[in-house]
């Protein structure tokens, strides 16, 4: 098992070294001129001159990339080009708001998503399969950031129990959390719902079912656990992209998160920061992977036996 | 287990239809909903600090963007100095009302060459650690300001500043600068001190600056906010204000909730999409000032490509109908410009005429230039409702004298390399900004011949405007000036290197129980002057 995981950290190296050389020539190929979006434009050619020598813009592609890859091994990610604040200050200082959200947000969508889901599948075309069905149709059609501005208009504006916007306290965690769980939480229904249904089913369900096994045994035990599999993949993922798709909710509640400061960074080419914020949601994704496959391995057995063989 | 299931599945799908609900019947029924909290009492309603304090002194003031640097010379955006404008003085202030007053400097004398312009220097200002400001801190400043990459526009014509005594400070001039005065008032040109600067090094000191300023440094977070505190020895007096902070709302509209709901105090430049709601609310007050610095303009490219004939210009220029783009643009708060200087800049002068709209004219000048049947032309556009909707309306205009205009819609970056910097173009609609309230500031930049290759993206050259910008520049009588400036705008209009269309009026938006807010065309914002009257 841990060499398997050691093998899995190593095979992420190379990934990581394709994905930066992948952002790096993007942010150098498209138009646009780092120093000029900082000085705006109105400021005079000189201007420009001297800051692009300052932020050492002037040199070839190929002594950039060699250069940032040589810092970027001695753990020297660069400052921004715009704020000149060492990424990774700005990254971390960023990181427990976003995190925070995400997990909630998650933690909310699979607590109702899950059960929603499990009894769609058991009472497959009944009233509470079709509602929950409309439900998540309508939660998947409507985006993050408008679920976010009806719970502004309900909660902060109508009913005044929660605060619209900033991150002071854990009440202002509640709407973006919201917001983030209904759309991930049709995507869990959905996924919850089918996968229940193709294992329901199954020979072994319909045996347990004539050996006279009690009907929550049989949905837990058999039928859910043999469907978890798919669900934790998609929640794993759901994790990793929450950690910078939350752009427009962040933008809603007016959120410092990491989303947001992707976005600014590649508008504004601060090749420092949109490589730093990259490389680290690729770690991240890559260790989210790590950690569902090590999971997958405690839901089924099957699963196990295939690294222990090796 | 199943029917508790069913329960929160309902309660759901029921919370889902209210709150689609609520969207749906905003404003006109959400008001008389009797609602134990919000702005029910007009006049109260703190939201959840109701504990009676006797002066608030708190403010949350909102902008639009992470700032660039609390190092005031390290940054020259609009949002950067808002917050520097509280924490730096300049030698001159810029009051909004009063114009230029005395800052850090008691008096100034020019030169009888007005190239050297010396400074008597306020004595016992302090610093915020505790220092006394002295000649060569001021001295220092001007100098690290006159060599940072971000005060060329400024600080372009300064050649250095040096210590003449224990009180008096000589600025020295590479040339004769008739803006000088507005130029120093801008926070880019702020004193800060000596001693920091060299002990803490510039990465240190961009970390821990030491202003003069009503308000000293507390914290930056990245993308959240600055935090910044009242500072009690300021030389005017004590800020009534004691704890402001500056929160990152990119998001104008939500921005505009959060004011509603009490959670922010200030909101400069309110959405135009906001306006009437925000106007409507009974904690909020709406203040509109008189113009701005903005000038929507279309500008070509005046050397190559079609529109280096100047026939073609003039057609546009007679077939643009300023109070259409005004309506539609910005649902008409603004004014037309015809002359190519805003209202609130030195310079601009009501009388002044351009072009009448006249279609039978702009025909006849485009059958003389060879294209009686109209043509086909693509505009660059910043991709961004600001320069997309009326650049719709001149669209719809232009076709009616058979030209075509193709949008070529650009991220920022790109639109700023392909035009400005690369004048990879041929017409566009953009806008130009007076950095300083001085006509020379757009005029010399966008049309002095010795500027193309760097702001003049316009590549307009003529030696007997260029003739008239210099003496303007020079010059610091201002009925002088201004005759010039009109002489300027008569090129403008008869040359057509570009086209100003309209301009904005600045809006500020800020809870009613603040007093001193005011809506000022450069976004020159005292939270010193700000104080809680309830």
């Amino acid at each position: 098992m841990l060499r398997y995981i050691l093998k899995r950290l190593l095979m992420m190296i190379p990934v990581i070294l394709g994905i930066s050389f992948i952002i790096f020539t993007i942010m150098s190929l498209t138009p646009g001129d780092p120093a000029r979006l900082i000085l705006g434009e109105d400021a005079p050619a000189e201007d420009v001159v001297k800051l692009r020598m300052e932020l050492g813009l002037d040199d070839p592609f190929p002594t950039r990339f060699a250069r940032y890859i040589a810092n970027a091994l001695r753990g020297d990610f660069g400052t921004s080009y715009r704020t000149r604040q060492p990424v990774f200050k700005e990254i971390f200082s960023r990181l427990p708001t976003t995190f925070m959200i995400a997990f909630f947000g998650i933690l909310i969508a699979v607590t109702i998503g899950l059960p929603i889901g499990i009894i769609s599948a058991v009472k497959q075309y009944s009233l509470i399969d079709t509602v929950s069905t409309i439900a998540a149709m309508l939660l998947t059609a409507m985006p993050g950031f408008f679920v976010g501005m009806l719970l502004i208009l309900l909660c902060a504006l109508k009913l005044g129990i929660l605060p619209a916007t900033g991150i002071a306290t854990w009440k202002h965690f509640i709407m973006p959390s919201l917001a983030v769980a209904s759309v991930t939480m049709a995507t869990f229904i959905r996924m919850t719902r089918s996968t229940m249904l193709e294992v329901i089913r199954q020979d072994y369900v319909r045996t347990a079912r004539a050996k006279g096994a009690s009907k929550p045994l049989i949905v837990f035990r058999h039928c859910l656990r043999n469907a978890l599999l798919p669900i934790v993949t998609v929640i794993g993922m759901n994790f990793a992209h929450q950690l910078g798709g939350t752009v427009m909710i962040e933008a809603v509640f007016a959120i410092p998160g990491l989303g947001s400061h992707m976005v600014t960074a590649v508008r504004q080419k601060d090749t420092p920061v949109v490589m730093a914020s990259i490389i680290f949601v690729a770690v991240v994704a890559g260790l989210m992977n790590l950690i569902v496959d090590i999971l997958y391995t405690y839901i089924d057995p099957r699963v196990k036996t295939q690294y222990t063989k090796r | 287990m199943t029917r508790r299931c069913q329960a929160l599945s309902l309660i759901l799908v029921l919370l889902m239809l209210a709150g689609a609900f609520c969207g749906c019947t905003e404003q006109p029924q959400g008001a008389a909903t009797n609602e134990p909290h919000g702005q029910s009492t007009p006049g109260g309603g703190q939201g959840d600090q109701a504990t009676p304090e006797p002066v608030k002194d708190t403010l949350v003031f909102s902008i639009n963007a992470d700032i660039v640097s609390i190092d005031c010379h390290m940054a020259r955006d609009t949002v950067s100095a808002i917050v520097l404008r509280q924490m730096y003085d300049t030698l001159v202030r810029d009051q909004p009302g009063e114009g230029l007053v005395p800052g850090l400097a008691e008096s100034w004398e020019f030169s009888a060459d007005n190239l050297q312009l010396t400074f008597k220097i306020r004595e016992g200002v302090k610093f915020h650690n505790g220092d006394t400001m002295t000649a060569e801190d001021v001295a220092f400043s001007l100098n690290r300001a006159i060599a940072s990459s971000f005060t060329s526009s400024f600080s372009g014509t300064m050649d250095r500043a040096e210590v003449l005594d224990s009180t008096h400070v000589r600025l020295y001039m590479k040339q004769a600068f008739g803006p000088v005065l507005q130029c120093l008032s801008v926070p880019c040109m702020g004193v800060v001190s000596k001693r920091a600067v060299e002990e803490l090094g510039d990465e240190g000191f961009a970390a821990a600056p030491v202003g003069t300023g009503p308000y000293k440094f507390v914290e930056w977070k990245s993308g959240e906010k600055v935090v910044l505190g009242a500072f009690d020895e300021y030389y005017r007096g004590s800020p009534a204000i004691k704890d402001l902070t500056f929160v990152i709302m990119s998001d104008r509209s939500t921005a505009a909730i959060a004011l509603e709901n009490n959670e922010i105090d200030v909101l400069y430049a309110p959405d135009v999409a906001d306006r009437a709601q925000l106007e409507s609310l009974d904690n909020v007050q709406f203040l509109t000032g008189n113009g701005s610095v903005y000038m929507w303009i279309i500008a070509f490219n005046n050397e190559s490509g079609i529109f280096a004939d100047k026939r073609l210009r003039e057609a546009i220029s007679y077939a643009i109908d300023r109070e259409e783009i005004l309506a539609g643009a910005l649902n008409g708060f603004g004014e037309p410009v015809e002359m190519p200087i805003v209202p609130s800049v030195f310079g601009y002068d009501e009388s002044f005429e351009n072009h009448e709209y006249d279609l039978d004219k702009a025909r006849q000048l485009m059958a003389e230039a060879g294209y009686p049947d109209g043509f086909s032309v693509t505009i660059k556009l910043n991709q961004s409702t600001t320069y997309t909707r009326p650049a719709e309306i001149v669209q719809a205009q232009l076709r009616k004298i058979g030209i075509d205009l193709q949008f070529e819609l650009m991220e920022r970056a790109a639109f700023l390399s392909d035009v400005t910097t690369n004048c990879d173009y041929e017409i566009t609609l953009f806008m130009f900004t007076a950095g300083y309230p001085d006509a020379d500031y757009v005029l010399y930049g966008r049309m002095h011949s010795g500027n193309i290759g760097g702001t003049n993206y316009l590549k307009y050259s003529n030696p007997e405007v260029d003739v008239l910008l210099d003496e303007a520049r020079a010059s610091t009588d201002a009925a002088r000036r201004k005759e010039l400036y009109w002489k300027v705008s008569e090129y403008v209009r008869d040359d057509v290197p570009f086209i100003p269309l309209i301009t904005d009026h600045v809006c500020i938006a800020a809870n009613s129980g603040l007093s001193g807010v005011q809506a000022s065309a450069g976004e020159l914002h005292y939270v010193f002057d700000y104080a809680w009257t309830k």
